[in-house]
């Protein structure tokens, strides 16, 4: 990376820095966020209070992407997702069952369901079988999820983290056995194939919104309008650009 | 705050690592390359101990499940033990034990491959009959245009000047839609990024 694009990311990332901690501060004067209505986030309310009443579990597939890749950002909405979903259910005693295709992923997804445990339940023993890891390569990821997916245990299927289009295998498993699947991914290919086949899709960065809808943090809505004033400055930079251009400046 | 040694040394990392990235200083370079070092040591410890876990998750259905899933899980089992005392014995770099596995392995992927497209088909149909909205319709619309307008039916029309440079254009949109949504994601991985390089999110208990 050039010296420019080195300064113009490491001010982005000041810059995105320095709006969280501000919007994190607790501001009475500042009028409550209300969030976009995203029928997909309701239809997920509606499973999991479906699956509680069942006594079913959430399948919840966190992809195969590995600690270090860029692509990693969409897991840790995933494992946020994870966090969220394991409080919601922790009632019914149901925890969700999470398959990744990374190994650092599998520990950090039974470490986030044994710390909601620890921190919140009241029940002595903490689930060992949580977290699986089921294939490190595409379609043995694939391959390991589809008997996760088609237990008859679990009643709903959750698909955010890293995908590609093995993914159309873990839709069909659902569609054959009539489970609704939510599809979030950063992958464009997977986001096509989710939504051609799952009943709810999450497109762009909808997918780093799950978490905050589903549990509405401090922090989690703060990063959500951080990222709305970023997406804001970039679309005016863009214009600026285009009119720049346009006048033959650059 | 809960685990603060754990917490402190997170943030400590990602800092010189995420500075290593931006700044060009040689010494801050080789404190992150090494850093970035351990962390693939860690990460394959992590796999070896979740593949440990995989299989004490089989040797649990085989003790109590029923009959199709410990058919299933007798059949990894066999087939882990003997590649891994083979690759020991051997070696992973032995020739003609990859080329044993990838004998095994490529056919089935393939064979998956081949499922995924009939999958994808079979949903594409359900897809068309299942959703009717105006939504849908538009985009069945623009699949459908947009395939004819980057296939060879639109071909001659490339060279004709004016509608070269519209067809040109065309072909530009659906870019300029991955594009933004790819803005959309880069945004949400740096914010999400940024929450646990702060501390406020902790996907570790510590």
């Amino acid at each position: 990376m050039n010296l420019g694009g080195s300064m113009l990311g490491a001010a982005l990332v000041i810059l995105s820095a320095g709006m969280l901690l501000i919007f994190l501060r607790p501001n009475k004067k500042r009028a409550p966020i209300r969030l976009r209505e995203i029928p997909t986030f309701n239809n997920l309310r509606q499973l999991l209070g479906a699956a509680m009443e069942q006594g079913t579990r959430i399948h919840l597939g966190l992809g195969r992407a590995a600690v270090g890749n860029p692509n990693y950002g969409s897991t840790l909405a995933g494992l946020n997702t994870l966090e969220s979903i394991t409080r919601s259910t922790l009632f019914a005693d149901q925890i969700p069952v999470v398959t990744s295709g990374d190994g650092t992923t599998s520990l950090l997804g039974q470490d986030v369901i044994k710390a909601i445990y620890r921190k919140e339940s009241t029940v002595d023993r903490v689930p060992q079988d949580g977290s699986q890891l089921v294939g490190v390569t595409p379609f043995a990821y694939a391959g390991g999820s589809i008997p996760v997916i088609s237990s008859p245990e679990v009643s709903a299927n959750i698909l955010i983290g890293h995908f590609g289009v093995e993914s159309g295998l873990l839709t069909t498993a659902s569609l054959t056995d009539s489970i609704h699947t939510l599809g979030a991914t950063d992958s464009l290919p997977a986001q096509s194939v989710f939504f051609n086949a799952s009943g709810d899709t999450l497109l762009g960065e909808e997918t780093f919104a799950l978490p905050a809808y589903l549990d509405q943090k401090p922090s989690m809505l703060a990063s959500l309008m951080v990222q709305d004033l970023l997406r804001l400055i970039l679309v005016f930079g863009m214009l600026v650009g285009v009119v720049l251009v346009i006048m033959g400046v650059i | 705050m809960r685990a603060p040694l754990a917490t402190a040394i997170a943030i400590a990392v990602g800092l010189i690592v995420l500075a290593g990235y931006f700044l060009p200083d040689q010494k801050l370079q080789n404190v992150r390359s090494l850093l970035l070092d351990w962390s693939i040591l860690l990460a394959a410890v992590a796999t070896l101990v979740a593949i440990i876990n995989l299989v004490i998750s089989h040797f649990r259905k085989v003790a109590n499940g029923v009959n199709q899933n410990r058919v299933f899980s007798i059949v990894v089992l066999v087939s882990f033990f003997i590649t891994l005392l083979v690759g020991m014995v051997l070696g992973p770099a032995n020739q003609q034990f990859q080329r044993v596995v990838t004998h095994i392995q490529v056919p089935i992927e393939s064979t998956l491959l081949g499922v995924l497209s009939i999958s994808l088909a079979y949903a594409a149909y359900l897809f068309t009959r299942q959703r009717r909205g105006w939504a849908n319709t538009a985009f069945m619309t623009a699949v459908v245009f947009f395939l004819l307008a980057n296939s060879w039916f639109l071909v001659f029309g490339q060279a004709v000047p004016v509608i070269g440079e519209i067809l040109s254009g065309i072909q530009k949109i659906p870019l300029a839609g991955s594009r933004g949504i790819l803005i959309g994601i880069s945004l949400g991985s740096l914010l999400t990024g940024l929450r646990i390089l702060t501390g406020i999110d902790r996907p570790y208990s510590g």
